[in-house]
């Protein structure tokens, strides 16, 4: 075998595979079918299916035009990000961004176009200047859409090997779908060969070999609930590696959005489009307001975003605004709010009605139809009422990356994205790369595609250095880890004889996404973490007693949900673990015995001593380690990382968004 | 395209079922639509007496080749719509009680009327032009025999073969009418949901017309009277006798 | 039903009824099976069917397995979650208790008709994909790298684009459509409005001949028996009748005119 060989010594072709076919993952199957290398992608659903479809956000990319260049843009993420992100990877970002858009555009994204028929802007959370290329508030969905397409084509693409031949009854893409990924294959050496798979209709656990693997399995989000139902987004992927010894960085942080619908058992994501397009956010100036929120003159409104940050206005970063909301909500007074759990007393509403109707629906419809569907509101005509709500999780997977000595990301580096079990990349919501503490609305889809494009460069130098093909292991390795996969899910359909006292791991979950909504959600307190590292252990011993009522051959969700489950704990206890030791505020990470606004003397953000990746790492015995620094291995080197952050583009500064003196509205006893 | 799945989707030059759709849709318009409105209007001559009609109906048959026309230009088409017609009903799968919308009645109508109008085409035939060419009857014979087998009724007085001929009509117009609507569909000749809806409206006005039309005529021979004047039909017509009171044997006396 | 039952959204009970099958190739298992959920304000029928998940007790007590369902968004942005609720097709996210139950009626709950069923309320829609690729549903590109900008277009064409490209894959139009099923090889409104798509498109407009001889090609456009049922339940508001009458239109020039031009 050599490094280019379509086929291993044993005549296998050599499939590299990548999980998850979100916006992620379909680019990484993209970049690594245009260099040739067939590829396996699996994913729970159809790629049309995937989270990151329903980002509404557009991509940020500053073309050199109107003041707007790549540095702003890697300011503007940086202070949306509070510096925690590396900076060496978000300036390639950055400059790459304009390439990308141009490439969707080729694809057929329908961005919104200047009356020249060129790429019209628009302005994002966290930006001061208009680069958001958008298609009207779906964005994701038409992104996810295009690259689907692409996807599709090479479906039907034939594989040639090295010299042109074409290997008969092999597509360039093969699709699995729904598999569930279980977790990876390692050698004796630790590297990954691997994949273990359950085929979620007839329930067959099955290993597959791969030369290079990539996860792009998206965040965790149904780790919060409500909306915690969400099967695509449960973060069991991550937390399967995690197990097996792949570092998380910054499991501690979330975003939150300031805008959502909330229900009983579900929250409808509004994201930064509508305030980009117009939108105000206001709540009335006195709590007790009776009128109908469209009878409240403005006069009688409280624009507060608008007060409080007078340059960025209703597009602080999300974490700023969703803050700002809770107090409002919690009507003046505390300005730590009400938790995320309960609405504050004080509505809070986002005004569209005063942006002509036919602009709403050009460039917002999405927003329209979720009024109507799940608020019974006509944001045409009638202000909508918000809460905000977890919108994903911004750590994840801790990955590589390597700059050169000008400060810039080496393209085709083997290190870049590489988590720390050797032949694993992660790309996506699932890494934690691009957003820091807080990830602005016009950087998701951009951050997705980079990031795919770079670990698919990446996992390609990975290949060519290998050694021996996977499909050359011993095939005992496979059947070893098919085993293990196995007898766990035997021992859990195996719990289905019922004793009185079983849990329903449904329920289990949704006591778990409960808890840290309340617990670790938009505003944390050490306590609280504790008693949530209380809950976790609690419901992780309860899990042992869960039973399954599902005895069937196909599709058994629950036996499904059992195990995703307890890799959901692990990952949860890595969440808290984090957020509890991170003794500080930043981004979307606040606690308010560091906020000096309410605790005098508090330092806010602490750079001196938390300007840090959380890296944590998983013990044995489900228990989770936070380490300082780490090594491991790739192409036969040992690689030496620690938890500095590189900032060596833009000193940290205090994230200064023009926030005016603080004045607090009229409390109720003042008036 | 160099790959093998996609090229034969692609270059597939497997057009016959299009074709034949294409010329299924195209022969309800030309000749057996256009055919079906002129019908209409000849018979409506009746109205006019029996001279008129014989004169309207031998018309045609006096052109050189009309046997050949007939053929070629009716027949044919005629049975290619109404086969392949029975075919596409038999694929289809009706929803009409879940999906009860306007437009869905009017596909599962049309495929109704259409064996409707294959039963009331068979039987046309055959109690008409079949008996000519076999020769037990004369083309003179038409309007006698058309005036009796309509005024004809049970024994309980209904007029079956009346009611059966409104049926047949009914569904023969709709089915042309609606079919129109659905030949600017299918061709593209209206290219959006209004101006499709548009067409419609004026195809349905133009249905009832015609409806209003072969109706008349053929209460005029079940009963005499005329509710729509014929064309031509307004001088020196015979007072108007109301059907109530009339037996089918003195109904064909007087019209004759 | 008790007096109980009958109140509307915000208290009572809601009665759910469940067509459930094991597995496509078990249809002795094929059964119904009734639950009864406590009533709350601005329900889904995902709300319902989450409960069962965690109380998996039939409305006679007896302990089953939860149903099984699809399930993404949940927003109504990612066709996962279609079925037949009340016999018609939807989005089960989107549709609202209040608004299908308003007095109380039970919900009935069956699984897509038209595709093969995997289990309960999951079904087999590869049939919809398919068909995307075999209509050639993508733009032809020369590759990821850097080549500029596609072509400009209009604002206009874009908002066509925007509403066309709206498309959640869901298969609504096909589940609702009497032409379509296993009788017929008819491709379906989602496919034909692809067409229309790509075909509107500056860059998929370089394969428009070949995109329309895959619809000119048995199961094509000319299978539409112009029930119009597609545009009714699509959840996505798609204009699918004006798609399929303007591919009908390219088919119809090409007919005549690729004729004269072979
Ligand atoms: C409703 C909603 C709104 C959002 N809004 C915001 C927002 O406002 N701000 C924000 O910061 N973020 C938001 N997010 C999060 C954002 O979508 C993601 O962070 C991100 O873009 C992830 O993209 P991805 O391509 O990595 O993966 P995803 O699009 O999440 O796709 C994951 C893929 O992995 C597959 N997969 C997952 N697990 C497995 C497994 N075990 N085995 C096999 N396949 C698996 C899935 O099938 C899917 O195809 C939102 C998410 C949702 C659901
Ligand atoms: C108003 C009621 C109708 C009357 C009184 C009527 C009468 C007649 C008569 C007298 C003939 C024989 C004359 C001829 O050969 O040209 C005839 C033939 C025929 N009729 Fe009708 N008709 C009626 C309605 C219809 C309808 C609705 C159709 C449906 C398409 C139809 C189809 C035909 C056909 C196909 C022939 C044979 C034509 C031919 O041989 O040239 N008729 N009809
Ligand atoms: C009276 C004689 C008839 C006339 C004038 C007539 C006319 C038409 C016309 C104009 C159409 C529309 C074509 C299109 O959809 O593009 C049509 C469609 C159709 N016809 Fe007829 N037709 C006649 C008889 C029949 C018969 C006997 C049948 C057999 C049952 C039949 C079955 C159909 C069907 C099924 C369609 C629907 C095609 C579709 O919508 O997809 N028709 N007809
Ligand atoms: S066209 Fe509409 S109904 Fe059909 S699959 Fe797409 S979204 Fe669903
Ligand atoms: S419902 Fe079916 S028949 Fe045509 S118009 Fe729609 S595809
Ligand atoms: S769950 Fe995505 S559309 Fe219903």
């Amino acid at each position: 075998m050599n490094d280019r060989s379509a086929r291993s010594d044993r005549a296998k072709l050599r499939r590299a595979i990548v999980v998850g076919a979100g916006i992620a993952g379909l680019m990484t199957t993209l970049e690594l079918a245009e260099a040739g290398i067939p590829v396996l992608l699996v994913s729970l659903g159809p790629a049309r299916r995937s989270p990151s479809g329903t980002i509404q956000s557009g991509l940020d990319a500053a073309v050199e035009s109107g003041g707007d260049e790549p540095r702003l843009h890697l300011d503007d993420t940086l202070v949306g990000g509070d510096f925690l992100a590396p900076q060496p990877p978000v300036r390639s970002m950055t400059e790459a961004a304009p390439r990308l858009v141009e490439l969707l555009d080729r694809m057929g994204v329908p961005f919104e176009r200047s009356p020249e028929g060129r790429l019209a802007r628009r302005r994002s959370e966290g930006s001061r200047i208009a680069r958001a290329s958008f298609a009207g508030a779906s964005t994701g969905q038409h992104v996810l859409a295009a690259l689907d397409e692409q996807v599709r084509r090479l479906e039907v693409r034939g594989v040639t090997d090295e010299h042109g031949v074409r290997i008969p009854g092999e597509r360039l893409v093969l699709v699995l779908e729904p598999f569930e990924f279980l977790g990876v294959v390692r050698d004796d050496r630790g590297a990954c060969v691997g994949v273990v798979l359950q085929d979620l209709r007839s329930m067959r656990i099955k290993a597959y070999p791969a030369d290079g693997v990539c996860l792009a399995t998206g965040g965790a989000r149904a780790l919060f609930a409500p909306g915690a139902g969400e099967p695509l987004s449960t973060g069991s992927a991550a937390a399967a590696v995690h197990r097996q010894g792949a570092a998380l960085a910054n499991p501690e942080l979330i975003e939150v959005c300031p805008t959502a619908i909330v229900s009983d058992d579900a929250a409808y994501l509004i994201g930064d489009a509508a305030r980009g397009e117009g939108g105000r956010l206001f709540a009335p100036k006195d709590p007790r307001e009776a009128r109908r929120p469209r009878d409240i003159p403005e006069r009688d409104r409280d624009y507060f975003l608008e007060r409080l940050y007078p340059e960025l206005g209703n597009l602080v970063p999300p974490d700023v605004a969703a803050r700002a909301v809770l107090r409002a909500a919690a009507a003046g007074d505390d300005p730590a709010g009400s938790a995320l759990t309960s609405e504050g007393e004080c509505p809070v509403y986002l005004e569209l009605s005063h942006r002509p109707a036919h602009v709403l629906e050009a460039r917002l419809g999405r927003v329209l139809t979720l009024g109507e569907k799940f608020a019974d509101t006509d944001p045409r005509a009638e202000p909508l009422r918000v809460t905000p709500a977890v919108s994903r999780t911004l750590g994840g997977l801790w990955v590589d990356y390597e700059a050169d000595d000008s400060g810039r990301i080496v393209v085709g580096s083997a290190r870049n994205h590489a988590t720390s079990l050797p032949g694993l990349y992660a790309a996506g919501g699932v890494a934690a790369q691009y957003h820091g503490a807080s990830a602005l609305g016009g950087n998701l889809i951009l951050a997705d595609l980079y990031g795919a494009r770079l670990a698919a460069a990446s996992l390609i130098a990975y290949r060519a250095g290998l050694a021996r093909s996977a499909f050359d292991s011993p095939s005992s390795l496979f059947e070893r880890a098919e085993a293990a996969e196995r007898s766990r899910y035997e021992e859990i359909l195996g719990r289905s004889s019922g004793r009185e006292d079983a849990e329903n791991p449904f329920e289990l979950k949704d006591e778990l996404g409960r808890a840290l909504l309340s617990d670790a959600g938009a505003l944390r307190d050490d306590a609280r973490l504790y008693a949530l590292l209380e809950t976790i252990h609690a419901l992780e011993s309860r899990l042992g007693n869960a039973r399954v009522t599902d005895t069937a051959t196909r599709m058994n969700q629950s036996a499904q949900m059992v195990r995703q489950l307890g890799n959901m704990l692990v990952y949860a206890r890595a969440l808290a673990e984090g957020a509890r030791a991170r003794a500080e505020c930043r981004g979307a990470h606040y606690k308010s015995k560091h906020d000096p606004r309410v605790t005098p003397g508090a330092v806010g953000r602490d750079d001196a001593r938390w300007l840090r990746t959380t890296l944590a790492l998983a013990t044995g015995d489900g228990e989770v380690r936070l380490v300082r620094e780490l090594d491991y291995e790739l192409g036969g080197r040992t690689i030496h990382v620690t938890d500095a952050v590189d900032t060596r583009w833009v000193a940290p500064r205090p994230r200064e968004l023009g926030e005016a003196e603080r004045t607090r509205r009229r409390a109720p006893e003042e008036s | 395209m160099s790959d093998d799945l996609a090229s034969t989707s692609l270059s597939s030059r497997d057009r016959r079922a299009f074709v034949l759709r294409k010329l299924h849709s195209l022969t309800g318009v030309i000749p057996v639509g256009i055919y079906l409105s002129l019908h209409i209007f000849t018979n409506a001559k009746a109205m006019e007496g029996a001279q008129a009609y014989d004169e309207a109906v031998a018309g045609l048959a006096r052109w050189p080749y009309w046997s050949v026309v007939e053929v070629v230009g009716l027949y044919l088409p005629l049975a290619f719509h109404a086969l392949y017609g029975v075919k596409l009903t038999l694929e289809a799968r009706p929803n009409n009680r879940r999906y009860p919308f306007s437009r869905n009645w009017m596909y599962t109508l049309q495929r109704v009327t259409g064996l409707l109008a294959l039963g009331f085409i068979a039987y046309h035939l055959w109690h008409l032009r079949a008996q000519v060419g076999l020769g037990t009857m004369e083309r003179a014979d038409y309007f006698p025999r058309l005036c009796a087998t309509l005024s004809s009724t049970t024994a309980s007085g209904i007029p079956v073969a009346a009611i059966a001929y409104l049926i047949g009509v009914a569904a023969c117009v709709f089915h042309f009418a609606n079919g129109l609507h659905g030949f600017c569909f299918s061709w593209g000749i209206t290219v959006s949901r209004r101006a499709a809806r548009s067409t419609a409206l004026v195809f349905g006005l133009f249905g009832v017309a015609l409806f209003a039309v072969a109706a008349s005529t053929i209460i005029y021979f079940a009963t005499g009277s005329r509710l729509v004047l014929a064309p031509g039909a307004a001088s020196g017509a015979p007072p108007p006798i109301t059907c109530r009171d009339l037996t089918a044997g003195s109904l064909a006396a007087v019209v004759r | 039903m008790t007096g109980a039952e009958r109140t509307v959204s915000g208290g009572g009970r809601i009665r759910v009824r469940v067509r459930r099958q094991d597995a496509a190739d078990a249809p002795e298992t094929r059964r119904w099976e009734e639950f009864s959920i406590e009533r709350r304000p601005r329900m889904t029928v995902v709300s319902c069917l989450r409960r069962i998940q965690r109380q998996p007790v039939t409305a006679d007590g007896r302990v089953v397995a939860p149903v099984a369902w699809e399930s993404g968004c949940l927003d109504d942005s990612c066709g996962a979650c279609t079925m037949l609720v009340n016999g018609r097709v939807r989005q089960a996210c989107a549709t609202q208790v209040d608004a299908i139950s308003p007095k109380g009626e039970p919900i009935v709950l069956e699984p897509l008709g038209k595709f093969p069923l995997v289990r309960d309320l999951v079904v087999d829609r590869a049939r919809l994909f398919d068909s995307f690729k075999r209509v050639h549903a993508w733009t032809e590109l020369d590759g990821l790298s850097a080549l500029g900008p596609g072509p400009a277009y209009s604002p206009t064409r874009q908002r066509e684009l925007l509403s066309l490209g709206g498309c959640i894959a869901c298969a609504a139009c096909l589940e609702a459509c009497p032409q379509y099923g296993n009788q017929s090889d008819y491709l379906g409104a989602a496919a034909l409005n692809q067409v229309r798509l790509m075909n509107l498109r500056p860059l998929g407009a370089l394969n428009e001949v070949e995109r329309l001889e895959t619809v000119m090609a048995p199961g094509g456009v000319a299978d539409c028996g112009k029930a119009q049922v597609c545009v009714e339940v699509c959840p996505a508001n798609l204009p699918l009748v004006d798609s399929i009458q303007q591919v009908a239109r390219a088919t119809t020039r090409r007919l005549i005119l690729g004729w004269l031009l072979r």
